[in-house]
């Protein structure tokens, strides 16, 4: 069955997460919140545990190419959050790609993972309008 | 009495029969009796969105989109008073503070992979979480105890996204 096959035979391999503190689900106003005033409060799922990050970048938004990353064969993580009216696309050259619809009223995070990662250098690219913050962490 | 229960009743049985003596060092009054839940050991694991899972192959490139919304809930064996609440608020004190009671899946998230060829890739949308295993234990005044009941559980936390492996 491929339940089976999300058991992960180490223990010690990760700790997940959602959100780290100080990065809550909802931007940290109670009043007419802004992009500016909510996005102080975009983060990024917490790290996973013993996993060494490749690449990080704090919030920003509009497009990025942050250069490449070389992981070994294995499990490789992808990590974003992103808030405002807008798609975040995140590249991963070659081979992987997402995109995830993000909100201006509500910051959303994702976790992703690709367990059958052959090794080789990957070309980063992030795509975004202005009007989205994001935020993006590789693990392996 | 089902199979189940009767199966449950009796290793309660056994377990409450092996009430465990205090270290020899321990102050006759030492401690306040009290029964509480603690969990034994964790494992992480993917507990996959209903509808959100894709295969393709071999070889190529697939792309998916999560179309269908879910809510993810915390599962857990219960038995002697021990709640599925109890089991996830436990295990967000003891194992991760973003354990959830339930995750709802949002659509919309789309994922593209390329699959290796002659391989079959496998994309499932939903959230990561843990296996928990769990045991309820009765304290005494004089720090002996006695386990009342053992069980086990699955929770999600609030990270969830896409996971890919392939297969043959």
């Amino acid at each position: 069955m491929a339940a089976n096959r999300w058991l992960l035979a180490s223990a010690a391999l990760v700790a997940l997460a959602g959100c780290a503190s100080g990065a809550p689900d909802k931007p940290a106003v109670t009043a007419s919140p802004t992009l500016t005033a909510s996005a102080a409060a975009l983060g990024l799922p917490e790290r996973v545990a013993g996993a060494t990050v490749l690449k990080e970048i704090s919030p920003t938004s509009g497009d990025q190419a942050p250069g490449a990353i070389t992981a070994k064969a294995g499990d490789l993580w992808v990590s974003t959050g992103c808030q405002g009216d807008g798609t975040l696309r995140v590249e991963l050259s070659p081979g992987m790609a997402l995109e995830i619809p993000c909100q201006a009223d509500k910051a959303k995070y994702s976790t992703n993972k690709d367990e059958s990662f052959a090794g080789g250098t990957l070309d980063v690219r992030v795509t975004a309008p202005e009007s989205v913050r994001w935020s993006l962490r590789i693990e392996q | 009495m089902s199979l189940r229960n009767l199966a449950a009743a009796s290793t309660v049985a056994a377990l409450t029969a092996l009430a465990i003596a205090a270290p020899a060092s321990a102050d006759a009054d030492e401690c306040t009796p009290n029964d509480h839940l603690e969990i034994t050991s964790s494992r992480t694991n993917f507990m996959g969105a209903e509808g959100n899972y894709f295969k393709a192959g071999p070889g190529g490139t697939m792309t998916v989109t999560s179309k269908t919304a879910s809510t993810i809930q915390a599962t857990a064996t219960v038995t002697a008073g021990v709640t599925v609440e109890a089991v996830v608020t436990t295990a967000k004190a003891e194992v991760s503070a973003s354990i959830s009671q339930s995750v709802t899946v949002e659509t919309g998230q789309q994922y593209s992979h390329d699959v290796s060829p002659g391989k079959y890739g496998n994309i499932q949308y939903g959230a990561f979480g843990f296996d928990v295993d769990w045991q309820k234990v009765r304290v005494y005044s004089n720090c002996s105890y006695t386990v009342l009941a053992v069980g086990s559980g699955k929770v999600p936390t609030r990270a969830y996204g896409w996971q890919y492996w392939e297969t043959n």
